[in-house]
């Protein structure tokens, strides 16, 4: 199906067992340690699909976090005002989100470059501006407390920490799985035809604004379901998680982890989640340390901490 | 008549790139464009594939009018270019770059299945001579590897009419036969070919009608023979001043 065979499912599929036994005991280590592994893996879903955008298909987005706070109040809405399951809440946050995708990969097609950065920053500024002015609907700037958790299934408790991790651990490995398969299916090759020259794609018959809405759709959907997972995990959501800041934080794990790799873009999520973690008395400063890490790794590393490990790895095989 | 074009102009502004041009292609023959610098032979190509619309004139194919249709619509009905300056997927391995084009063309849900595609994709790499190149990167290629990919991924989107901008462009003579040879096997192969070309040594040899432009005018249309003995035509490349001269 789409070009994905069975020895792809395989070769990839066991590096994904081999995370799954790896990421199974770290609530072991604590509370603190499973929380921040909790946020590294909805953020490493959230710029994996950012990579499916930016990496695969060429276009840049500087509003990322607009989907993702999209999700997160969808699901907590339909959640509070009409009793919805946060577990049907949490994909129908997606598809919202994929609405949204649609608004502004529909008119922005034609748009490359600076053009395209700058139509999708104004976007993201625009939803958080609804968020906050929407008071009505959003609360505005006071945010949403008291979201109610995913519910227990039987004796399971999801409000704690270790419960919510499983959850959280089977829906990253899961959706990076399928980002991952659809990176080496067809439409993954066509995306990439798409990255490397549009015209060029064009003229050996692919439908660039048809693929390039996909991309938008299915980058989308997976950032607007981290963000309803993020909203029942933290029980409490307000416009900030929809800044500029944030979507240049989500961009910044997507570049320094190496775009265009899939993989990177986690290995980014988890480095900067922790440097967040450990440089945290030092919080006004840390844009300044992201945009000097970005220039750094375009200008010297372009595959990121990707490339820099897999540069590594075959030294280390020498 | 596989194409027909009847009586195309495209402006810019001000500057008519291309002035009522009306010709025809026959079915199997290989025909070329010639004409000087800034003659309006790619304007007129970017018009036929639906990169630009034209502002007045019919463009059929097959006898089916499409004018002003996009590139990919086109490449799916059987009509599909190559570039001047050639755009290979560089990031993409050689293979990848000649899958593109039958996914893209047969269908990504349907169509055919991968071992099928892959056969499909190395018997075009076998015919251009880069089937051992099929893992490389595109971007490791060098020009004239280049240019033959181009080709490649313009064939595997089995066209009835092949649209060649330049294909001997920048190439040193040597390059330049094994491109010309995969040319004449492509139109062996039962598919017309039109060619923009500059280099003369290449129009000559290879083509069977030539139609010349200069400034956006058609000027002169015929067998290789008949365009070299061309007044217009020698004025046209040489100079009026040669021209008297000689």
């Amino acid at each position: 199906m789409l070009g994905i065979t069975k020895d792809v499912v395989t070769e990839i599929g066991k590096y994904y067992l081999i995370a799954l036994i790896l990421l199974i005991p770290i609530p072991l280590a604590g509370d603190y340690v499973t929380h921040v592994t909790i946020l590294v893996m909805l953020y490493a879903v959230t710029a994996a699909s950012l990579d499916i955008l930016v990496g695969y298909t060429g276009r840049l987005s500087l509003g990322h976090a607009a989907f993702f706070a999209v999700g997160a109040y969808t699901s907590t809405l339909l959640a509070m005002n009409w009793g919805v399951s946060p577990w049907i809440g949490i994909f129908l946050g997606g598809l919202m989100a994929s609405v949204f995708g649609l608004i502004l990969g529909v008119p922005s097609l034609k748009l490359r470059g600076p053009y395209l950065a700058i139509s999708t920053l104004g976007f993201g500024v625009i939803v958080w501006l609804m968020l906050i002015n929407l008071d009505w609907l959003t609360r505005g700037p006071l945010g949403i407390p008291g979201i109610p958790p995913l519910p227990g299934i039987g004796p399971i408790d999801f409000r704690s920490k270790v419960a919510f991790y499983y959850v959280a651990l089977a829906f990253t490995l899961v959706s990076i799985f399928l980002l991952h398969l659809l990176t080496k299916s067809r439409v993954g090759k066509i995306l990439m035809s798409i990255r490397e020259d549009e015209d060029a794609a064009l003229s050996v018959g692919v439908d660039v604004p048809l693929f390039k809405v996909y991309a938008f759709l299915i980058s989308t959907f997976f950032a607007g379901i981290s963000g309803g997972l993020y909203a029942h995990y933290l029980r409490y959501i307000s416009p900030e998680i929809s800044t500029l800041g944030e979507s240049i934080y989500i961009l910044s794990m997507t570049i320094i982890g190496g775009f265009g790799t899939l993989i990177g873009p986690v290995m980014g999520a988890a480095v900067l989640s922790l440097l967040q973690e450990l440089l945290r008395s030092y919080l006004e400063y840390r844009y300044l340390i992201y945009g000097m890490l970005i220039i750094l790794v375009m200008k010297f590393f372009p595959s990121g901490i990707y490339g820099i490990v897999q540069f590594i790895l075959r030294k280390v095989r020498e | 008549m596989i194409l027909e074009v009847e009586g195309v102009v495209k402006r810019f502004g001000g500057l008519v790139a291309v002035n009522n041009v009306s010709f025809g292609v026959k079915e199997g023959e290989i025909f070329g464009i010639i004409g000087p610098n800034g003659a309006g032979k790619t304007t007129l190509f970017n018009v036929i594939t639906g990169f630009y619309k034209p502002d007045s004139g019919k463009i059929r194919f097959l006898g089916r009018d499409i004018t002003g249709m996009k590139p990919n619509k086109l490449a799916k009905l059987g009509l599909t270019r190559t570039w001047q300056i050639v755009k290979p997927f560089l990031g993409m391995s050689v293979l990848d770059n000649v899958l593109v084009s039958i996914y893209a063309t047969k269908g990504v849900i349907s169509g055919l299945n991968e071992e099928e595609a892959i056969k499909k994709a190395e018997e075009i790499l076998e015919f251009v001579g880069l089937l051992h190149r099929k893992e490389a990167l595109a971007e490791a290629l060098p020009h004239g590897e280049r240019k033959r990919l181009e080709i490649a991924r313009a064939l595997a989107t089995e066209p009835k009419l092949l649209m060649l901008d330049e294909p001997a462009g920048g190439l040193t003579p040597a390059e330049m036969d094994e491109v010309m040879e995969v040319v004449r096997k492509v139109r062996e192969s039962g598919v017309t070919v039109v060619i923009i070309e500059h280099n003369m040594r290449v129009i000559m040899n290879v083509c069977e009608r030539i139609m010349v432009l200069n400034f956006g005018r058609k000027i002169a249309e015929g067998s290789p023979e008949e365009i070299s003995r061309n007044e217009e035509v020698i004025k046209a490349y040489l100079g009026e001043r040669f021209h008297v001269r000689s």
